[in-house]
């Protein structure tokens, strides 16, 4: 009888607050979640709970166009599988340089990010994807980015270096 | 009990019988029936070690709406793939919950579905659209008209 | 006592989904109860029908369950290779053994959490979440997404496993099988637990198998049933593992089968990433389109047996694909059998020891 009743102790009392315990001080260490708005998870970011490695390096994120390399040969809205990467005429742009000026648009409250227009693209360093998440907008129409609006991120992304390796090396590459 | 496949090949019920596997020592045995000896064929299957039915599949073919029953035997890993073929005029074939519970849902969604009326089914009412609907969504007829699509 | 319908849903902390559990209760106990279902239908299999073989690939991981979306991109592409009639490389396989057994973790996971919560057992529910981010880092790592992969492709899959993947993944193993043993003796210990779980929802074996239910549940019915081992599919042959089974057939034996199955799934993985063989990640020479025919393909989902069936005819397009979604089947055979005669308080905590994921049932 008392046996058990000190194993019970045990067990109910001692073992639960040791493990209560050790969670509190692991979590000032390394906390296991973090205040979002404020405080935001970035590529190479090992403070938080999570596995030790690069996880942002194939992130499929917000999709990028760079439009001078843009050939206007129209894979990327054929490969989009709800048509959401739609070709669009790009008006008294300069940095447009093909005859049709035809570039891809993305209605991004539609799209899936699901990389396939990025891997249907034929040239290297165009439609990119990079591991920006957090783009939010009040309305959906805002969410309508135009080519030149894509080449906007494109050069934000560059400067903030964000792009994924998918945008590089393609899929027909074997190795990375 | 006799072996499914030797029971399938020397029942005459049973036609186009071919064997294969659907992974490795899973045997998949396709078959066709008759819409009159359907009934009969599934109770034969039934006491040879079918325990359930897996799979109902409605698709159209030209003029008439196969049925494929997916019949599976969990015990030895037997898989028989059972096609039923009924006319669009008459779109009637018995039920099989009588031999199964398990096969009621799979009947209410292919009326659901396809509009196919199963005889001798409990509460044979659509399961995923409203109750009201009027639709055979799966039908070939039923195109869907969705923006931007081909 | 009178009797009076309640109905649990669709709005409900207990149907994880959107769902109606309508009871019929006499005082505390229930009497009667019936599903209805259909809330979250989005007409997939019609949609498939409009959509070229590629473009389905993504939309099969999110229409289909979203805790377990890698699993239901193999029952895809499984049929669709199956009408190819291709052979994947070695590597690839390997490959797609490991994600989908991560997947398995995770959707495990998922559904540890959530069904602790029903049963008030927060601290669990904090726990399994925080492993299961650990699992979708590991996904994130891999494919680029969190829930939604797009990893698989007709003859292997996307992208190679990345550089020093296996280095980063076994710690993460390691220290969640420690961990798993811990949170397994953690909730044994609880006698409220023990007593909320033990001898409740019983699904008797027979009327299990007639009623279509498989995976985990049906095992922990006591039917030694797993395709992974018995037919096996992709590489899962070269593997040593168990398949974890019940005996009581309760809601306990249920939650005991999945923790088992979770360390089993550790198991495979760790192999999997000793044995990685060179070669392709994908095979390159695949037709455009698969001919005329037809296909099955199963395979054993965390929720259970999942099943694609693919009628081809030789378009751009499918011309029929049918999915069978396990819970489905599972709902069909709990409502009302598993809860008639239990209390009223106990629904949530077997009907959510089935695993219920909706976005599959309703399609
Ligand atoms: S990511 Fe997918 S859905 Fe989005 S634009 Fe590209 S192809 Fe279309
Ligand atoms: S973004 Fe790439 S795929 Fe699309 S039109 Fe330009 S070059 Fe072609």
């Amino acid at each position: 009888m008392k046996d058990t009743r000190s194993k019970k102790v045990y067990s109910v009392v001692i073992e639960p607050m040791t493990t209560t315990m050790k969670q509190f001080f692991r979590s000032l260490i390394r906390p296991s979640t973090l205040l979002y708005p404020f405080e935001k998870l970035e590529s190479g970011d090992k403070k938080y709970f999570g596995v030790n490695g690069d996880i942002w390096s194939r992130y499929r994120g917000w999709i990028t166009l760079n439009l001078p390399a843009c050939i206007s040969c129209g894979a990327c809205a054929r490969a989009c599988p709800n048509k959401c990467c739609v070709m669009e005429k790009v008006v008294d742009d300069p940095d447009s340089i093909t005859k049709t000026h035809m570039h891809p648009r993305i209605d991004f409250a539609r799209c899936l990010f699901c990389e396939l227009c990025v891997q249907a693209c034929p040239v290297t360093d165009c439609l990119n994807m990079t591991s920006i998440y957090d783009i939010t907008e009040y309305d959906r129409k805002d969410l309508f980015y135009t080519p030149k609006d894509l080449y906007v991120m494109y050069k934000k992304a560059k400067m903030e270096k964000k792009f994924t390796t998918m945008s590089q090396g393609k899929v027909a590459s074997k190795k990375e | 009990m006799t072996d499914l496949e030797t029971v399938i090949k020397s029942n005459n019920l049973f036609k186009n019988v071919s064997v294969t596997e659907y992974h490795k020592n899973g045997k998949l045995i396709k078959t066709e029936i008759d819409k009159e000896n359907f009934k009969n064929g599934i109770k034969i299957l039934k006491s040879n070690g079918i325990s359930n039915l897996l799979l109902l599949t409605p698709y159209e073919t030209g003029n008439n709406i196969t049925i494929t029953y997916h019949l599976f035997d969990v015990h030895n890993k037997i898989l028989v793939e059972l096609s039923v073929s009924i006319e669009q005029g008459s779109m009637e074939i018995e039920s099989l919950t009588d031999l199964w519970d398990g096969a009621n849902w799979h009947e209410r969604e292919a009326y659901d579905m396809f509009g196919i009326v199963f005889k001798g089914h409990p509460n044979l009412e659509r399961i995923l659209q409203m109750k009201d609907s009027d639709r055979f969504p799966l039908r070939k007829s039923f195109k869907l008209n969705v923006e931007g699509n081909a | 006592m009178s009797e009076m319908w309640i109905n649990m849903g669709p709005q409900h902390p207990m149907t994880h989904g959107l769902w109606n559990l309508r009871v019929k209760v006499d005082g505390e106990r229930i009497a009667d109860a019936r599903a209805e279902i259909g809330y979250l239908h989005r007409g997939i299999e019609k949609i498939a029908e409009i959509k070229t073989y590629t473009e389905f690939i993504p939309l099969s991981d999110r229409f289909l369950c979203y805790a377990s979306a890698m699993s239901w991109e193999m029952a895809y592409i499984g049929a669709v290779e199956k009408v190819m009639n291709i052979e994947i490389p070695k590597r690839a396989s390997y490959i797609r053994v490991i994600v989908l057994e991560l997947q398995r973790i995770a959707s495990h996971l998922m559904w540890l959490a959530s069904w602790t919560a029903d049963l008030g057992l927060l601290t669990m529910f904090l726990y399994a979440m925080r492993e299961r981010e650990q699992f979708l880092d590991l996904m994130q790592m891999i494919t680029g997404g969190r829930l939604h992969y797009v990893y698989m492709r007709f003859g292997g899959v996307v992208k190679d496993l990345p550089e020093g993947f296996k280095e980063i993944a076994l710690p993460v193993l390691d220290q969640f099988e420690k961990r798993l043993r811990d949170y397994k003796h953690m909730m044994d210990e609880s006698e409220v637990f023990i007593l909320r779980t033990k001898g409740k929802g019983i699904w008797e074996k027979e009327y299990a198998i007639s009623m279509g239910v498989t995976g985990p549940n049906l095992r922990a019915s006591g039917v030694k049933t797993d395709l992974r081992k018995e037919t096996p599919y992709l590489s899962y042959a070269d593997f040593d593992f168990d398949i974890a089974t019940g005996t009581a057939c309760d809601t306990y034996d249920r939650y005991v089968v999945r923790m088992i199955e979770m360390s089993e799934s550790i198991k495979i993985v760790r192999e999997a990433l000793k044995k990685l063989p060179d070669g392709d990640f994908k095979l390159f020479s695949i037709p455009r389109v698969p001919p005329k025919g037809s296909a099955i393909f199963m395979s054993e989902d965390p929720r259970g047996l999942s099943a694609a069936y693919l009628v081809s005819d030789g378009t751009l397009h499918p011309y029929r694909l049918k999915f069978r979604s396990p819970t489905y089947f599972n709902i069909q055979g709990a409502v009302p059998a598993i809860i008639v005669n239990e209390r009223i308080a106990d629904v949530p905590s077997i009907i959510g020891s089935i695993d219920v994921c909706l976005g599959e049932v309703d399609r």
